[in-house]
């Protein structure tokens, strides 16, 4: 620090963002090398996948793996599903999430510091599977959305944040708008929400990527497999490498253009792709953000 | 600025409320669909019920229809379909409508746990015989011992499995139907090799594994850059775990608790605490310092231990022999001479040859809930699965449709081996199973493996069908492999002192092997583990099982 | 005495007057913490109790402390605690600072779209199962991995970093900050852009550098949400990586890699022990509450934001 100091200033910046640049670049080398392993797997042979001789790029090309995902004959009615839980989730989440925290963000709330104690309190000490799995068998959820999408309606990780959030706007904004005549569901949503965009387009793709990843309430509450989402048929799938014990006792050949590691890289491929393509729109709001820090900086 | 994020914020609303309208109707539509489908299919069974009933004897058709919600894990390899051809002749045979609910595999111990502990088990359920253990006392499942008269089927059967009721009787009741074969496979645990190499280097067979090591040595001089024996890890334990469960019984001892045919005229063992588990650590040390064993042995996966067998890299493994045949399909790929085979028993250093074959049944059990409103159909529909005709359709599908009788034997229909066996299909085997719902993985009582043996031989040439045959015959035949012995039934206070005292036993024990298999302890220094563990527990854990095993045996 | 209650719940109605919309809209989150929280809470009783399936969670006979106990007199569950936390504390020591420098690192980058790739790519491993992480580590620190032949050159090794204990809690670490950091920086870099321009611009005037820029303005800027992380993740204090633990669990390494969670899946898988496991999840529970507690007490007294 004392060096930088020393040195012109405009020549400083420029060694700063040239190590920058440098350690960002090896971040990115090895956070992108697995899966871009991930996908040149997914389209290679799978016994040369197998035989250890894939690693640079894609050897035997061929579509078989995601073929072998498609052939389920409920492959598309559960990713219909999945977008299904992940929209509605989420959108519940994020009001819930709302209406939650900026009560609990006010200062002037009374109630305030027992409320968020009794929040809090639920990190840590919960009932266990069975009893909740009666709670919502007698609220007659069981075998429906509901059962999938309420029981999560706040993360209150993410509840945490967006009151943060909330906490660190300017109380005079919201005394001036009471004096307007605003109530606190015109601040909330006239003034608070729309001034904390950044954390909550983060908190649209936290909730969106859980509800797209999670598979354990669905499995446990849901009886129809027509209701069940993606994850649940690929975790089968995914991991079905390390439990075929049984299957293969009798030892039946199969085809060997697909094996086990090609069939996980295109499921891994499969199930991440919807959220790629998601993620850039998601990205802007807070992207901007920050952008238009660094460029006057 | 402000404008579009509320046109994205209404946008988000409009797509809900469309998406969840489109659901609804969805559903509607499905639910339509399948009521119009259940209307044909209940025209149908009317006119046919009666012939059907006259064509297969004994089977329990039942006057009204009845809807029985049948619950298993689903393996990945081959879907359980709600509408395959077997379910489908049943409901038209039976007037019973098996509404099968798959779990899938990989979350189905948590599904079951959590249905069983909230009383809200489905009319048939699968469980495993340590769920049997688990919760048979708590009256959670239909006793059959009290229905024997009911079961004229499947009870003649079941008892005569060779010391099955003692393991699985709980206080001399049985509650679950186990699943059982009327034919499989024999395979075990057992050392697999490349015999070509043998051939290579002119070296005989190894019978005892002081010649294995000796060829192995060999193998490794020629090739020092492969593993000679690799492993891997198994479903729920470690890989160091995987290679006793493996090796340790031909070596002279076992891997937990394990039934001894050679000490004392036959008692229980916990192998890890016992003297004769010296002979296994210092055998797989000696292995492990020449460079014989995988140096990554501890800490192989099932991926690796794929990758190193399918591309040549280790020439040996000691586990399923049923993996030989994709491995070589995958090795010939690479030299057409590259060929792995199981070889007969080995003597170990006692001069014991021995080793034991899988369980010829399959051990799991189908329960009926005590919850149940069903309780007699589905007592009754059990009960037929066992017999011969209910064997027939529950292992090959409708007869003169998918199979027919050659010579009194069901045989599936050549047409349909030869669709599934076109190259549309990635795995026949169990394609064809998934698609007449027959086998193991389907909903299957008493088990045929007939079928897959039919449709896996379709595609083999006679010369690999002759090599699959003889091999098939040296293991049914090998003198040194034994049946598996079924562990004793305990008394509910015996199961849990035996649980408590095995947690604290194996904690001990399983630290400690690596440490001598690698060398960094000389193996005298295990003698100390050994006296721990009978110390903390191990003595106490085999006299709860010899009691137990002698008393049933009485 | 008579006053003072008066009093009070005057100050109360006049609370509730003037926050009444702040109530209605705490109405549904209230319920559901009720419903979905607080109603199962009844099952923690299970604890003491040896639970019979047809008499439920109410019905089952009290066996008093007969779990705990069971548990705290097995030397072997201490083993298994002790490591645990220990995990825990290098892990909140090492994975806990790389997303808040990630995030500072990409707020110094000005070109945009060089930004935008970085972060894209860096969130990606959060998307990986575990089973292919571990996969992937199997891999490269095999024996004849690729880390092993690059430390070859140099004529190290091979080690064996899978099957040693002294290496578990590095690999853990260490790739569980290679596939989280990127993500975990998400919520930096959101706090970052609301940290007001007008404070740069000053600092600037002030002849503030780039890096003392980053100290003085960008740092305290998002101190809170720092703070509240922190607090978060001491929670998470008992909690591991299930099933990463138990994918990388050899018996060689079994000593340090054995962790609670696994301890309670194989009593669990053994016996189906309800009552065992909550007694185990009911102290892990306590512990957990005890370090939040006091992770936020101390930040109550030495800043000004806190949990609660």
């Amino acid at each position: 620090m004392a060096k930088k100091k020393m040195i012109g200033r405009s020549w400083g910046s420029r060694v700063f963002s040239g190590v920058n640049a440098f350690f960002l670049i090896l971040i990115m080398l090895i956070t992108f090398y697995p899966l871009y392993y991930v996908a040149i797997t997914s389209i290679s042979n799978g016994m040369l996948v197998m035989q250890g001789k894939v690693n640079l790029y894609p050897i035997g090309l061929t579509l078989d793996s995601y073929r072998s995902i498609m052939s389920d004959p409920q492959l598309f009615q559960s990713l219909w599903n999945s977008v299904v839980y992940t929209v509605v989730g989420t959108t519940i989440n994020l009001v819930m999430s709302c209406l939650c925290a900026f009560p609990l963000s006010r200062r002037t709330f009374s109630g305030k510091r027992f409320f968020t104690g009794m929040i809090v309190f639920t990190m840590f000490f919960g009932g266990g599977m069975i009893p909740l799995y009666l709670v919502i068998k007698d609220l007659k959820m069981m075998d429906t959305i509901w059962a999938v999408v309420l029981p999560v309606a706040i993360n209150t990780y993410n509840m945490v944040i967006i009151r943060t959030s909330f906490q660190s706007l300017p109380e005079s904004l919201f005394e001036s708008a009471q004096l307007d005549g605003a109530n606190d569901f015109t601040i909330l949503f006239r003034i608070a929400i729309p001034l904390s965009k950044a954390v909550l387009a983060t908190m649209v793709l936290f909730y969106a990527v859980s509800h797209w990843n999670s598979y354990f309430n669905a499995m446990l509450y849901l009886d129809s497999k027509e209701k069940y989402p993606l994850q649940i048929i690929l975790k089968n799938k995914l991991i079905s490498g390390l439990f075929s014990e049984e299957a293969s006792q009798t030892g039946g050949s199969t085809n060997f253009n697909v094996s086990d590691s090609t069939l996980r890289s295109a499921i891994i491929m499969f199930t991440t792709l919807p959220i790629l393509i998601v993620y850039p729109f998601v990205q802007k709001y807070f992207v901007k953000g920050v952008m238009i820090g660094s460029l006057k900086g | 600025m402000k404008k579009k994020f509320w046109c994205f914020v209404l946008a988000c609303v409009l797509l809900v409320g469309t998406l969840s309208g489109c659901s609804q109707s969805a559903d509607n539509s499905s639910s339509a669909d399948s009521s119009i489908a259940q209307s044909v299919e209940e025209s149908t069974p009317e006119e046919e019920n009666s012939q059907a009933s006259e064509e297969v004897a004994g089977a329990p058709v039942q006057d009204e229809p009845v809807t029985l919600i049948v619950m298993k894990e689903e393996n990945a390899s081959q879907v359980i379909k709600t509408d395959s051809v077997k379910l489908q002749y049943l409901e038209e045979l039976l007037n019973i409508h098996i509404d099968m609910q798959a779990v899938p595999a990989a979350s189905y111990e948590d599904k079951k746990k959590v249905l069983i502990s909230t009383d809200q088990m489905p009319d048939i359920m699968k469980i495993s015989p340590t769920d049997l253990r688990s919760y048979a006392r708590q009256d959670m499942f239909v006793n059959l011992t009290e229905h024997k008269d009911m079961l004229s089927d499947f009870w003649p059967i079941y008892e005569s499995v060779e010391s099955m009721a003692a393991s699985y009787e709980i206080d001399g009741s049985l509650y679950g139907f186990p699943i059982l074969s009327r034919w499989s496979e024999r395979g075990g645990q057992l050392p697999v090799i490349r015999t070509d190499l043998l051939e290579a280097y002119n070296l005989e067979v190894p019978t005892s594994f002081e010649e294995l090591k000796e060829v192995l040595t060999v193998f490794k001089e020629n090739n020092p850059d492969l593993v000679p024996l690799t492993n891997r890890k198994g479903g729920s334990t470690t890989s160091t775990q995987k290679v006793l469960d493996c090796m340790a019984y031909p070596l002279g001892s076992g891997s937990g608790m394990y039934f001894d045919e050679d000490i004392d005229g036959g008692r229980w063992v916990y192998g890890p605490a016992d003297e004769h588990f010296l002979y296994v650590l210092s055998y797989l040390n000696e292995l492990y310092e020449a460079g014989l064993m995988d140096p990554d042995y501890a800490t192989m996966t099932v991926d690796q231990w794929k990758e190193k067998m399918s591309s040549g890299q280790a020439l040996m493994y000691f586990d399923n022999a049923g993996f030989a045949s994709d491995f070589n399909v995958a090795l010939e790929t690479i030299d057409p001479n590259y060929h792995l085979e199981a070889i007969p028993t080995l003597t170990n250093e006692l001069g014991q040859t021995r080793n034991r074959y899988f369980d010829q049944h399959n051990g799991s059990l189908y329960v009926i809930a005590t919850s149940s409103s069903n309780q007699t159909p589905a007592l009754e529909l059990m009960n037929w699965a066992y017999s011969e005709e209910g064997c027939d359709i529950f292992a090959y599908g409708k007869p003169g449709e998918t199979f027919d009788y050659v010579d009194g034997e069901p045989v599936i229909r050549d047409e349909l081996l030869q669709k599934f066996n076109s190259p549309e299909y990635n795995a026949p085997y169990y394609e064809i199973q998934s698609y007449l719902g027959v086998g193991l993985l389907d909903f299957t009582p008493y088990v045929e493996d007939h079928p897959g043996v039919q449709c896996r031989n379709y595609s083999l040439s006679d010369e690999e069908r002759a090599e699959k045959e003889a091999t098939d015959e040296m293991i049914a035949n090998d003198p040194g492999m034994r049946e598996p012995v079924y562990e004793p039934s305990l008394s509910e206070e015996d199961t849990e002192r035996y649980n408590e005292l095995k947690s604290t036993v194996e904690n001990i024990v399983s630290q400690e092997w690596d440490k001598y298999i690698m060398g960094l302890e000389p193996i005298e220094n295990y003698r100390a583990v050994i006296d721990q563990a009978r110390a903390t527990g191990a003595e106490e854990m085999e006299q709860i099982y010899n009691n137990a095993y002698k008393a049933a045996q009485e | 005495m008579v006053k003072a209650k008066v009093s009070t719940w005057q100050a109360f109605r006049k609370a509730f007057a003037r926050d009444k919309y702040l109530y209605l809209m705490f109405l549904l989150p209230f319920l559901f913490y009720l419903i979905f929280h607080y109603l199962p809470m009844y099952g923690i009783t299970l604890a003491f109790k040896d639970y019979s399936i047809k008499q439920g969670i109410w019905g089952s006979d009290w066996v008093g402390l007969k779990y705990i106990e069971r548990f705290i007199g097995d030397p072997y569950f201490w083993q298994v605690f002790k490591n645990t936390i220990v995990l825990n504390v290098y892990n909140l020591l090492w994975s806990f600072p790389v997303p808040i420098i990630l995030a500072l690192m990409l707020n110094e980058v000005t070109h945009t779209k060089f930004k935008k790739m970085v972060q894209t790519i860096s969130y990606l491993p959060h998307f990986l199962s575990v089973v292919v992480v571990v996969g992937m580590l199997n891999t490269f620190l095999s024996s004849n991995g690729v880390i092993n032949e690059f430390l070859g050159i140099f004529g190290l090794g091979p080690y064996r970093f899978l099957a040693e204990p002294k290496y578990f809690r590095t690999v853990y670490i260490a790739s569980g900050i290679w596939q989280s950091a990127g993500w975990g920086s998400i919520i930096y870099l959101s706090a970052l852009s609301a940290v007001e321009q007008e404070l740069y611009e000053a600092a600037q005037i002030d002849g503030a550098n780039r890096w003392q820029q980053m100290l003085h303005v960008t740092l305290p800027g998002i101190a809170p949400t720092i703070t509240i992380m922190f607090i978060l993740e001491t929670g998470n204090i008992m909690n591991v990586s299930f099933q990463k633990i138990l994918l990388l669990m050899t018996s060689s390494n079994q000593v340090i890699s054995d962790v609670i969670s696994t301890y309670v899946y194989r009593i669990g898988i053994q016996d189906a022990n309800f009552s065992y496991a909550t007694g185990i999840g009911l102290f892990q529970s306590l512990v957990a509450l005890i370090f939040v507690t006091t992770a936020n007490f101390i930040s109550r007294r030495v800043g000004e934001t806190s949990l609660w």
